[in-house]
């Protein structure tokens, strides 16, 4: 394959038979070839990496984002429009807690409703709650049986929350209809707490009859932060949100800071109209100063065009963007 | 090693491109640019009085303040930065060059020259030179509409003597766009009223009504205050409109009975001067303004008893309301921003408002006190000039519309009426040159 492996010399002192010759080579191929592809996926990440071009503006309008988990790069389909708004009236979210507060918005109509009920309606939830009661207790029967046949199963059993509550009294098939809502109750200390008060209100509502003082302290503790968290949704647009990625959310921080000092320092002159903008490129320097800023798409105005690129020389930048090219439009 | 050469060479070259950020930032703050007017040269009193008036008339916009210096010679282009303080980033440069003037705008901050032009003198007043650069700069600059080369006529009200008692009379007078350089036009022992600017950019007319013993009749007076009376029927003959070509005149005549539109135009085959009517009412029409060839908006009170505006369609005679009840008048249609202005009764006074042709939408621009009427728009579309009347106090003022501001053109001392914005001509005689 290699030249130098055909030598004789070569094959006396390092490799003495064909097969581990042929191994020889195939070892060296395969680890070259991991090397190129390493160098590549590496080259080709830090292209992707500059070509990541974000907007961010300034409006008055406030916007909910929410970080995607265990996302790098939120797919465009996500991405509501091209611009992020960095409000100050901006809140981040994390997606656990978008999709709870979305539910939290469809059944909060249904709560409100619930506790205005009269006790006819509540007699029939009873009704309802003994019923599913039985069905789960079928289930868990079944669940059992096989379980017993199995050798491993015993694990299983023993892992199955289920199985715990068997010998315990008919009251805790209560408890397995809220099996869908008592993981949520262990989970609490993990999730933030404003979230956590969202979740066990409407269940500390309707359990806490049944249940013992500690978690109807709970419930009580669940109740005053539940009205903080109620004010919170109402501010909330959950119809106007924004997906960001990790990645997005690293640098909107800095895209902030950025904007902040841009517009202290930018005074648009009289009797310009509203849908001007002008696109320049800014070589940030070490000293957090811009080197040099290059017009890339002109207002049409000249005497804008002058006075953006006279306000970018004076900024100081911060750190995060220092020996860095960054793009700023300035529009009205 | 060669392959560890390529893996560190793809390594570094990924590190070192750096991740660039675009951001878009919206202004919430305005302030005046500063630009700088630097005579490059000896000035005469030509050149200073030029350079005065040029720095008044791009001040008078709101939109700018001027830092003027004059130097004998620059070298270089680094001495620029010598001459005007460092917050100057625009700067115009004027230089005195054979029977003329050339300006250059340069940005300082690049020292590049961005535009310049030459302005041949032509024997024209140093004054006239500067309005005619400024509406050079003034595009170059903003990409704005420009006419400080404009004038405005009005009335203005005088007390002579005739015998043992005073009578009044109205002469119309001729000012420059800021209201300097008032000059006297029209000087005859009568009442002259309703000044309306016309002809072709090539050869400007001045029209006006002018009372008489027996009606109001309509004249026409050129650039070197020769008149000719174009309209004598009875009654009023007042108010003439001119489209776009200058070909065709809407007027109002009240021979009739009322006052009624009336169009006069040139019949294409016969090449005739043909006049037709426009209206059949009852009421009073008035202060025809066209839109364009087709179009035009008129004042009238046949429907409601109440002056309103109406758009008119020439050729099939159809027509419009435009204004919902109140007491509208003075229509003046302005082409670079497609808008119409009039006055409105508001309370116990007239205020300005404003109709968009595009978005069919009515804007008030005016509040306050004193009533404003008779409405004209600056040929840029960015001023608008009335009259304000406020008890017995009656003075033109113009609105700046970009700053907001407004400005009074005439003394509080003077009785002035009835102003009107003319075009930019293209030809400056008679008293347009003086």
């Amino acid at each position: 394959m290699w030249p130098w492996l055909q030598n004789e010399h070569f094959k006396k002192n390092a490799l003495l038979t064909e097969r581990q010759q042929f191994l020889g080579q195939l070892c060296l191929f395969t680890l070259v070839a991991h090397l190129m592809i390493l160098g590549i996926a590496i080259f080709f990440s830090g292209m992707t990496r500059h070509k990541d071009r974000f907007v961010v503006s300034t409006q008055k309008r406030s916007t909910v984002y929410v970080l995607t988990p265990y996302k790098k790069q939120a797919r465009q389909s996500n991405v509501r429009g091209s611009t992020i708004s960095s409000s100050k009236a901006s809140k981040v979210i994390n997606y656990q807690t978008y999709q709870q507060l979305q539910k939290q918005k469809k059944s909060g109509l249904k709560i409100k409703k619930k506790t205005k009920q009269s006790k006819s309606l509540i007699s029939a939830q009873k009704m309802k709650k003994k019923i599913a009661e039985k069905k789960v207790g079928a289930v868990i029967k079944k669940k059992n049986q096989e379980q017993a046949a199995l050798a491993k199963p015993k694990l299983a059993m023993v892992n199955v929350d289920v199985v715990e509550t068997i010998d315990s009294a008919k009251k805790k098939p209560s408890k397995k209809h809220i099996p869908e809502k008592v993981p949520v109750e262990k989970t609490v200390p993990e999730i933030e707490p404003k979230v956590e008060a969202l979740k066990s209100e409407p269940v500390v509502e309707q359990v806490s009859k049944d249940l013992s003082d500690p978690i109807k302290k709970e419930a009580k503790l669940a109740e005053t932060d539940g009205e903080e968290i109620e004010q919170e949704l109402e501010d909330i647009d959950l119809d106007d949100v924004t997906f960001i990625d990790s990645e997005r959310w690293d640098s909107l921080d800095v895209q902030h800071k950025i904007q902040q000092k841009v517009q202290e320092n930018f005074k648009s002159p009289i009797g310009i109209g509203k849908e001007v903008s002008c696109e320049c490129t800014v070589l940030i320097g070490q000293t957090g100063k811009s080197s040099k800023v290059t017009m890339v798409k002109s207002s049409g105005i000249r005497v804008y065009d002058i006075s953006v690129r006279a306000m970018l020389v004076t900024v100081d930048f911060p750190k995060e963007v220092w020996n860095r090219t960054i793009t700023v439009v300035v529009g009205q | 090693m060669m392959i560890k050469k390529i893996f560190l060479v793809g390594y570094l070259f990924s590190s070192l491109q750096a991740s660039d950020l675009h951001i878009v930032v919206h202004a919430q703050q305005t302030e005046k640019i500063k630009v700088g007017l630097v005579f490059v040269g000896v000035p005469t009193s030509d050149d200073e009085t030029m350079i005065a008036r040029l720095q008044k008339d791009l001040e008078h916009s709101g939109q700018c303040t001027i830092v003027q210096k004059n130097v004998a010679k620059i070298k270089k282009r680094l001495e620029f930065k010598t001459v005007l303080p460092d917050d100057v980033y625009l700067t115009v440069f004027i230089s005195k060059v054979d029977d003329g003037y050339a300006w250059r705008l340069y940005d300082m901050l690049s020292m590049e020259m961005m535009v310049g032009k030459k302005m041949a003198c032509l024997q024209r007043p140093p004054r006239l030179m500067a309005h005619l650069i400024a509406d050079q700069l003034w595009p170059a600059m903003f990409n704005q509409s420009s006419s400080f080369a404009s004038k405005i006529a009005f009335c203005k009200q005088i007390w002579k003597k005739r015998g043992t008692r005073e009578k009044s009379y109205k002469q119309i007078w001729i000012t420059d766009l800021d209201g300097t350089h008032p000059q006297l036009f029209i000087d005859t022992p009568t009442v002259n009223i309703a000044p309306r600017w016309a002809g072709l950019e090539c050869a400007p007319l001045l029209f006006y009504s002018e009372n008489t013993l027996s009606n109001v009749q309509l004249i026409m007076s050129n650039m070197f205050k020769k008149r000719h009376v174009v309209c004598c029927f009875d009654g009023l003959n007042m108010q003439p409109t001119f489209s776009n070509n200058g070909k065709e005149v809407v007027y109002c005549l009240s021979k009739d009975g009322s006052s009624q539109l009336y169009h006069s135009y040139v019949h294409g085959l016969s090449k005739y001067n043909m006049s037709e009517r426009l209206t059949f009412n009852d009421g009073n029409n008035i202060s025809p303004c066209f839109i364009d060839d087709d179009h035009l908006v008129y004042v009238s009170d046949f429907e409601t008893n109440k002056p309103q505006l109406y758009l008119l369609d020439i050729n099939d005679q159809s027509q419009k309301r435009i204004t919902d009840g109140g007491y509208c008048a003075c229509p003046c249609y302005s082409k670079v921003n497609n808008k119409l202005v009039y006055s409105k009764m508001i309370d116990k006074g007239m205020q300005l408002f404003e109709y968009d042709f595009t978005t069919k939408q009515h804007r008030q621009l005016t509040k306050g006190p004193g009533s404003k009427e008779e409405p004209s728009w600056s040929a840029c579309g960015n001023y608008i000039v009335f009259g304000m009347n406020e008890g017995l106090k009656s003075r033109i003022a113009q609105l700046n519309l970009i700053t907001g501001k407004l400005h009074y053109l005439t003394s509080e001392k003077d009785h002035c009426t009835y102003p009107n914005c003319s075009p930019v001509y293209q030809n400056w005689i008679g008293i347009l040159k003086e």
